[in-house]
């Protein structure tokens, strides 16, 4: 080989000394073969249909935005940026804002990431680290069925169950002994009705809770066990561990589950819908009644007559979507900010 | 089988250990002495590295392993601590084969384990990280930087930021799972050179693949196969003249 000139030689990384200079270069001279040509349709067909797969979605996304767009346009010319800072919803003067279901969302929402999101990663860290193996299977598989429980089953049993038992004892209890201190006592004041915001929270945040906390399983389980291993070697502590090591390694897959449990709270609908009361105004005390964009879609709807009136709810889901992608997007930056500070 | 030791730091008496039904240690006695470098070699699945992870108890972190004879540490039987064991992993460090920085500052990764155990000013903890990064040879390359991320830095500089952060707890016994294999051969010296100049403080038991490093570093040297220890002695003796033959097969490359 030495001293000889060679024609053609290999390209880098294409496979080096091992194969001659004319293998390599054979696909360029030689007309395809059958074979190839089938072979060359099928890849084609398939990145095709991957292709418009992934359109598809796009499209479907872009098609409810602008059908959304198109229809809640009557209600905000006639409104203007009006809709957003009214807190009037009045069917028979055809008046609208969307300030009570926004808020109502909103506060929703929060109270159920509150209350979801520690109990879910208490709950994700127990099965992790402290749970004996054998017990550890059932219990996930419950959680996960936990989800699997449909939404409705959730508002009957908030309904039911839990509204007679927060009117009876909970209420009362925090009105009592909360209720005098200044600033906090106002959240927690009025009559006793068992349904309203704080309901509706609670129940949000028990249906986010499954979601959050198998997610997290997963998450916590990608740890490198090595890294574990070496927490537990310098003589940490089960808690000390999970504090210094565990959570922070997979911060930014926990944000995820906690993101998936928050898109959740703010669409559900039939759960909200049966616990939360419904009235379109906005109160600082939690026992308050009030309304969701979904719940107020869902129970009006059907009875909405005039155009001012469908349109301003179609105007309210527009709203709903757009807090929607505005949360996600947020939570995308939030990682990327960790993330980037992680690898600093 | 006991080279030179009067009173040794650890001692193994008939030690079995088992992954559920299958056996990795095989009756494993040996005697290691305190402030000496002994090195662990034998073949990939011998055994060297569940010895390893015996001495403190990690393989504890899994159901269904157990371990049956006796390891005295100072005289105490380890296998028969009961409840916590974080003061005997304390007492016993170890630095694995791939670099496990903890996913915080250079400085949190060496105060975190310190904190553990003590409660000491912020001064006084800007003393023991440097002296620990120091005992690492590591403090003239991020002491500048003791604010960025643990994983910001090469795999050799993570490696003995391990170390360090093993060191910084005062042990007594320092573990390495076959610290150099991941690392290039300019960190591999670097880990080499602080090893010897570790071993003045501490027992070290070191387990390698790499025949050379035993050879460089250890001043004993155990041979491991197939879950039993087959030979130990000084480092020595152990190369240039072992007495057992498959001893000899290993180390001229015969196989493994």
């Amino acid at each position: 080989m030495a001293g000889e000139v060679r024609p053609n030689p290999p390209a880098e990384g294409r496979g080096g000394e091992i194969f001659p200079a004319a293998v390599l270069s054979v696909p360029d001279a030689v007309p395809e073969s059958p074979e190839a040509a089938h072979t060359g349709l099928a890849e084609r067909g398939f990145a095709l249909l991957c292709r418009s797969a992934a359109f598809a979605v796009a499209g479907l996304l872009l098609a409810v935005f602008v059908v959304l767009g198109v229809n809640a346009a009557p209600a905000l010319h006639t409104f203007g940026f009006g809709f957003l800072t009214t807190e009037v919803w009045n069917p028979v003067t055809e008046r609208f804002g969307a300030v009570a279901p926004i808020f109502g969302t909103l506060i929703t929402s929060a109270i159920a990431m509150l209350i979801g999101l520690p109990l879910a990663l208490g709950a994700a860290l127990f099965l992790n680290e402290y749970c004996p193996h054998r017990l550890r299977g059932p219990v996930i598989v419950a959680i996960e069925l936990l989800a699997a429980v449909p939404s409705i089953i959730y508002g009957m049993w908030g309904l039911l169950v839990l509204a007679p038992f927060l009117s009876a004892h909970f209420q009362p209890f925090m009105t009592a002994w909360v209720g005098p201190i200044p600033i906090l006592g106002a959240l927690f004041q009025g009559p006793p009705f068992g349904i309203g915001m704080l309901t509706a929270g609670l129940i949000l945040g028990f249906m986010v809770l499954p979601f959050i906390c198998s997610v997290s399983c997963q998450v916590l389980a990608t740890v490198d066990p090595v890294l574990r291993e070496a927490a537990y070697g310098v003589g940490a502590t089960t808690w000390e561990v999970c504090r210094n090591v565990l959570l922070p390694f997979s911060r930014t897959g926990l944000l995820g589950a906690a993101m998936l449990g928050l898109g959740r709270a703010l669409g559900e609908t039939m759960a909200v819908t049966f616990v939360i009361g419904n009235s379109h105004r906005i109160s600082a005390s939690l026992f308050a009644p009030g309304t969701t964009i979904s719940a107020s879609l869902a129970n009006e709807f059907t009875e909405a007559v005039g155009d001012t009136y469908l349109s301003s709810l179609q105007a309210l889901g527009l709203v709903l979507f757009l807090i929607t992608f505005i949360v996600l997007a947020a939570a995308r930056l939030l990682m990327r900010h960790v993330e980037r500070r992680a690898a600093q | 089988m006991n080279p030179q030791t009067p009173s040794p730091k650890i001692d193994v008496e008939r030690l079995s250990f088992y992954y559920g039904q299958a056996q990795a240690l095989k009756d494993v006695s040996i005697r290691i002495p305190d402030r000496q470098v002994t090195s662990l070699i034998g073949p990939s699945g011998c055994g060297k590295s569940t010895f390893l992870r015996v001495l403190n108890r990690i393989c504890d972190l899994y159901p269904g392993h157990h371990a049956t004879g006796r390891i005295a540490i100072d005289g105490v039987n380890i296998l028969d601590l009961k409840g916590d064991l974080t003061p005997l992993r304390a007492r016993v460090g170890m630095v694995f084969q791939k670099p496990t920085p903890f996913p915080t500052s250079i400085y949190d990764n060496i105060a975190f384990p310190v904190r553990l155990r003590r409660r000491i000013s912020r001064y006084e903890m800007d003393d023991v990280v440097e002296k620990a990064l120091r005992g690492a040879a590591l403090w003239n390359e991020v002491k500048d930087k003791l604010k960025r991320s643990g994983l910001s830095l090469s795999g050799g500089q993570q490696q003995r930021l391990c170390i360090a952060r093993a060191i910084a707890i005062e042990p007594e016994i320092l573990l390495l799972d076959e610290p150099a294999s991941a690392l290039d051969p300019i960190s591999t010296a670097q880990i080499d050179e602080l090893i010897w100049e570790l071993r003045e403080h501490y027992c070290i038991v070191i387990v390698t693949h790499n025949l050379q490093q035993a050879a460089r570093i250890g001043d004993s040297t155990a041979f491991m196969y197939l879950g039993e220890l087959v030979e130990y002695g000084p480092t020595d003796a152990t190369f240039s003249n072992p007495r057992e033959k498959r001893t000899q097969d290993y180390i001229t490359g015969r196989f493994g």
